[in-house]
């Protein structure tokens, strides 16, 4: 009976007409699609010129910072950021992250630092990558991890301490586009 | 070709790698385009919101295109459809929770023009949303529960629950729609 009335339901749902004005134009959604892409790209191209809160804010996700001999921001270990992107977060992208929901980036920032339970965690308030660039050290030495020149140097055997901390200071800041867009 | 080919591979050495991307994406949008439109609409209850949020997840399906298996062009974008409804309703709730202005309801489409379509497209828009987009990912998409349950990351018994309930909430509007299209 319930087989039946499934199976009734699945067919009324597919013979119910299409309402007029149901669709967008393909020329619509290709035209927006490469709007949105190059915004996203000049994004990526910010973040390889190393400004410093762009770099930040993605280092601060769940890559690793460390300082040239120039001085210079760079992500280790591959040489360019899209590389680390990759291997921070598989099979995600860096470019993804800002389409993501809040709830989806932690989990995905989770699965990269390998936390099978991660707590949950109160959010603050939204900021900026420039924000984070400040606020989330400021979260992480509230909580005893401090950076030399922007170098978390962590014990091996405390690696998974720093990274419930470090998962709990991202979550409860998260970092939005919006607030640096230049467009 | 393997099944988990993705695009760009074996493309026309004629077009560029922007054009090879563009022309595939545009030729699954115009095939796509009616049935994803016709689960959102389900998704949303109402015409111009269906619109926008077909047109939000084509936007990342084309940002992501690059990354998206053949055969689940289709499969992605009814996913990020869903998460993106999800998220719509997230935002709504905490506006209200927040004692923000509620959001006026959406129109009744002009276009739903027949008490049949009236009857079933409001009932399953009365429906809770989780509710919802079970009935429609289980019923018009047809996805086992277990699909529903991973792609919604809900417990199986959550959806079979869900579905359940969706089912008796609508059974009297599917009785309508037989007698419509008799």
């Amino acid at each position: 009976m319930m087989h039946t009335d499934e199976i009734r339901l699945g067919d009324a749902l597919h013979s119910v007409p299409s309402p007029p004005g149901l669709g967008v134009p393909t020329d619509d959604v290709l035209a927006q699609g490469k709007r949105t892409r190059r915004r996203k790209t000049a994004v990526t191209t910010s973040m390889t010129t190393l400004s410093v809160a762009s770099v930040a804010a993605a280092a601060l996700w769940g890559g690793q910072l460390l300082l040239h001999d120039s001085g210079a921001p760079t992500v280790v270990p591959a040489g360019d950021v899209t590389d680390v992107e990759e291997h921070t977060y598989p099979g995600v992208h860096v470019e993804d992250i800002y389409d993501m929901t809040h709830a989806e980036q932690m989990a995905s920032l989770a699965e990269s630092m390998g936390l099978e339970d991660p707590p949950e965690v109160d959010i603050i308030r939204e900021i900026s990558p420039a924000e984070a660039n400040v606020l989330i050290p400021e979260c992480l030495a509230e909580k005893g991890w401090t950076a030399e020149d922007r170098v978390y140097s962590i014990p091996t055997d405390q690696e998974q301490a720093f990274s419930l901390d470090r998962y709990s200071c991202v979550a409860a800041y998260p970092v939005i586009q919006e607030r640096t867009t230049t467009e | 070709m393997s099944h988990d080919a993705v695009h760009g591979e074996g493309s026309d050495p004629m077009l560029s790698g922007k054009a090879q991307r563009d022309a595939e994406f545009t030729s699954f949008v115009s095939a796509a385009m009616p049935e994803l439109s016709r689960i959102a609409w389900f998704l949303t209850g109402e015409v111009h919101s269906a619109n926008e949020l077909v047109q939000a997840a084509l936007v990342k399906t084309y940002v992501a295109w690059g990354r998206v298996r053949r055969g689940e062009e289709i499969a992605f974008t009814r996913r990020v459809m869903v998460n993106h409804r999800t998220d719509q309703w997230r935002r709504k709730r905490r506006e209200v929770l927040s004692g923000e202005p509620r959001e006026t309801p959406a129109q009744q489409s002009q276009v739903d023009d027949t008490d049949v379509i009236d009857g079933l497209v409001r009932a399953l828009k009365t429906l809770p949303d989780k509710q919802r987009r079970v009935v429609v990912l289980r019923y018009y998409c047809d996805l086992s529960e277990k699909q529903v349950a991973e792609e919604m990351k809900m417990s199986l018994s959550a959806v079979k629950s869900a579905a359940s309930r969706g089912l008796s909430a609508l059974r009297e509007h599917v009785t309508e729609v037989e007698e419509w299209a008799r």
